[in-house]
């Protein structure tokens, strides 16, 4: 009888034993999601992400209807003796009328002039007519003349930036 | 007998509390990083001119427009001047049909209600500084009417607005 009290006592210990171990598991592993903080979620890649290469075209917002939107200038530096130079001259996507840029010296002389450039277009190499040593060239100007997009080509109001242009070496 | 329940009981209990520690310490990390964020103020000075694309000017009505900037980014030392170069003779812009070989004119001025001087060629017309799209001064022209006795036509001309930026006083 007293044997067998033992082996029963044995087992009730045992079983109590892994009941505890049990418990105390559960309530280690969900102690953080009870009394815990809320964990950030880790960042996941975006699907929407493509290859990249290079700037693309963004939204600008509405297009100009009844206004023109020149860009304009401090200064443009260019190559000292030079006559292909790179430069950032452009149409504004927003617009709705072709530009054609020259380049002028103070003193009228023409250093380049564009073809007709449309709305969203830009130049970034150019070919001058000559050259220029190097210096600062103040008051010349980038002429703008603008051309509604008709069969007519209707001319528009136009504007002339003054600048400074910086020939460097 | 039961001391030895008594302890092994404490031993469950503590083999379980270990066990919940123990569980706490495998819980994910939320994950973090850093990035530099830099800003460089830029030297040069640029912004884009907004002039209109056209002006319809009426027989018997004054006609007004805006003249102005929508992006500007000058040295505090520094305004952008807009002013009229072509187009506009003695204080007026003139228009022609050259269907009729018939011209119009009408008066353009930075005040309403023709009380003010025409816009001669050096008159500024509009400034702006700072990064502020508001003019400090004009930014307005007003175009008189062209009066009831021009014959019937399309009448046509353009201005020029130039642009630059100039030392403030």
């Amino acid at each position: 009888m007293n044997k067998d009290n033992k082996t029963g006592k044995t087992i009730l210990l045992l079983f109590l034993v892994l009941l505890l171990v049990g418990a105390g598991i559960f309530v280690g592993m969900n102690w953080n999601r009870w009394f815990g903080e809320t964990p950030p979620e880790a960042p996941v890649t975006d699907q929407n992400a493509r290859d990249w290469t290079g700037e693309q075209e963004v939204y600008q917002g509405e297009k100009n209807t009844d206004t023109i939107d020149i860009p304009g200038y401090g200064s443009i530096t260019l190559k000292a003796d030079a006559a292909e130079q790179s430069v950032n001259l452009y149409n504004p996507e927003q617009n709705t009328c072709y530009f054609r840029m020259t380049l002028l010296l103070s003193d009228g002389t023409q250093l380049w002039q564009s073809g007709l450039i449309e709305p969203g277009k830009g130049i970034y190499d150019l070919t001058m007519e000559q050259t220029l040593a190097e210096g600062t060239y103040e008051e010349a100007v980038l002429k703008y003349e603008c051309f509604a997009m008709n069969e007519e080509q209707t001319p528009l109001n136009g504007s002339e930036i003054k600048l400074t242009l910086n020939v460097i070496q | 007998m039961r001391k030895t329940m008594k302890k092994a009981m404490a031993g469950a209990v503590a083999v379980g509390m270990l066990s919940a520690g123990t569980m706490t310490a495998y819980a994910a990390e939320p994950q973090t990083g850093s990035t530099t964020v830099q800003y460089t103020k830029s030297q040069e000075s640029s912004f884009v001119l907004s002039i209109p694309q056209s002006v319809t000017l009426s027989d018997t009505e004054e006609v007004s427009k805006t003249v102005g900037v929508t992006a500007i980014s000058v040295a505090d030392s520094e305004k952008v001047q807009i002013k009229v170069t072509e187009g506009i003779t003695n204080g007026a812009v003139t228009l022609t049909d050259k269907a009729i070989s018939k011209e119009v004119s009408s008066k353009v001025s930075l005040t309403k209600n023709n009380t003010g001087e025409g816009i001669k060629s050096d008159d500024v017309v509009a400034e702006f500084e700072g990064t502020s799209t508001t003019a400090t001064t004009g930014g307005t022209l007003y175009f008189a009417p062209v009066g009831e006795d021009a014959e019937v036509g399309t009448y046509e001309g353009t201005i020029t607005f130039s642009a630059s930026i100039a030392a403030k006083n």
